[in-house]
């Protein structure tokens, strides 16, 4: 479920951010490449085109998509945690990825995501936001996301860790609360259904 | 821009995954290439070994799928450039490194500030 795009995409941040990768990206790479070849699938219906999609204006609706979605999340609270965080780390990873694609690829990378979003949030009961999102950006914020990140590597769980980069990531590219909410809600949900499982006969 | 302990953080977590397949047993994905990287970004180079010393005593990961098919290196870099122009349109390959820069910095965070200024 979007983890072709999303493995593809940290292998693609390791490789731009060494001056010499060393072989075991380039191999991280092919596999993540070779991995989403493997899952890939056609969307059920067609890929609705964005409309106006300037591609100098994709950034900003990456933005927008993710916000939206962590407020979803937020509002959704689901009871199985991890399907719906791939509303949030999918878009987020397809902001790396497009660091090295051509502009030509990115409205329709674009158009894509969005439509793999909704069938994402209608296939596990994803309901929407009703409220509008807080305006305000609280001051310290990054101090709350650090100890967040803290809480997430001692949670332990993979979509706890990814999530929480991947808000924090956004965060930093437009400060949104709502990045920060739907982590803590996630790990909050995460924690919880993990100490259940642990207590289970 | 670049850490030298991100680099060998990842390195060095890929060559203990290199073992592991696409998969755990049955359908979910394997994550842990994703999160020792996602761990080094956020500036926890420091616990990445002992996250993956539990995911590989927790998790029971597949194989790699068999190579059915050996590619030269010299078709190799036939189909990636072919890939690169037409399919995938990267815009970086194994022939053209460095990639390009300057598209990747955030404004604040990432990759380079670990271990010293991530998160923590």
């Amino acid at each position: 479920m979007t983890h072709g795009l999303i493995r593809t995409a940290h292998a693609v941040r390791g490789l731009a951010a060494a001056d010499e990768p060393s072989d075991l990206q380039i191999d991280e790479l092919a596999r993540g490449l070779a991995f989403w070849a493997t899952v890939y699938s056609p969307l059920s219906g067609a890929i609705e085109a964005v409309p106006d999609a300037d591609p100098t204006l994709v950034g900003q609706s990456l933005s927008q998509l993710t916000a939206a979605y962590a407020g979803h999340y937020t509002a959704t609270k689901p009871s199985f945690p991890i399907p719906l965080i791939h509303t949030i780390t999918a878009p987020a990873a397809l902001r790396l990825v497009l660091a090295e694609l051509p502009a030509d690829l990115h409205a329709i990378s674009l158009s894509a995501v969005i439509s793999v979003n909704r069938q994402l949030f209608g296939a596990f009961g994803g309901r929407a936001a009703t409220t509008s999102p807080p305006n305000a950006v609280e001051p310290g914020i990054g101090d709350d996301f650090a100890s967040l990140a803290a809480l997430a590597v001692d949670i332990g769980d993979e979509h706890a860790i990814k999530l929480c980069e991947a808000a924090m990531r956004e965060h930093a590219v437009h400060p949104d609360p709502r990045y920060l909410t739907a982590a803590r809600t996630a790990m909050d949900l995460i924690s919880t259904s993990s100490i259940s499982r642990r207590s289970a006969p | 821009m670049t850490s030298a302990k991100y680099v060998e953080t990842i390195t060095g977590a890929l060559d203990r995954l290199q073992g592991t397949g696409f998969y755990l047993s049955g359908s979910f994905a394997n994550h842990a290439p994703m999160v020792a990287e996602a761990l080094a970004t956020l500036g926890y180079c420091d616990e990445v070994d002992s996250w993956i010393d539990a995911n590989l005593d927790r998790r029971q990961h597949g194989p790699l799928p068999r190579s059915r098919h050996k590619i030269s290196v010299r078709a190799w870099r036939g189909r990636w450039d072919t890939m690169r122009g037409a399919a995938t349109g990267l815009s970086f390959s194994v022939t053209n490194w460095p990639p390009p820069r300057g598209g990747l910095c955030w404004p604040s965070g990432g990759p380079d500030c670990c271990p010293e200024s991530g998160v923590r």
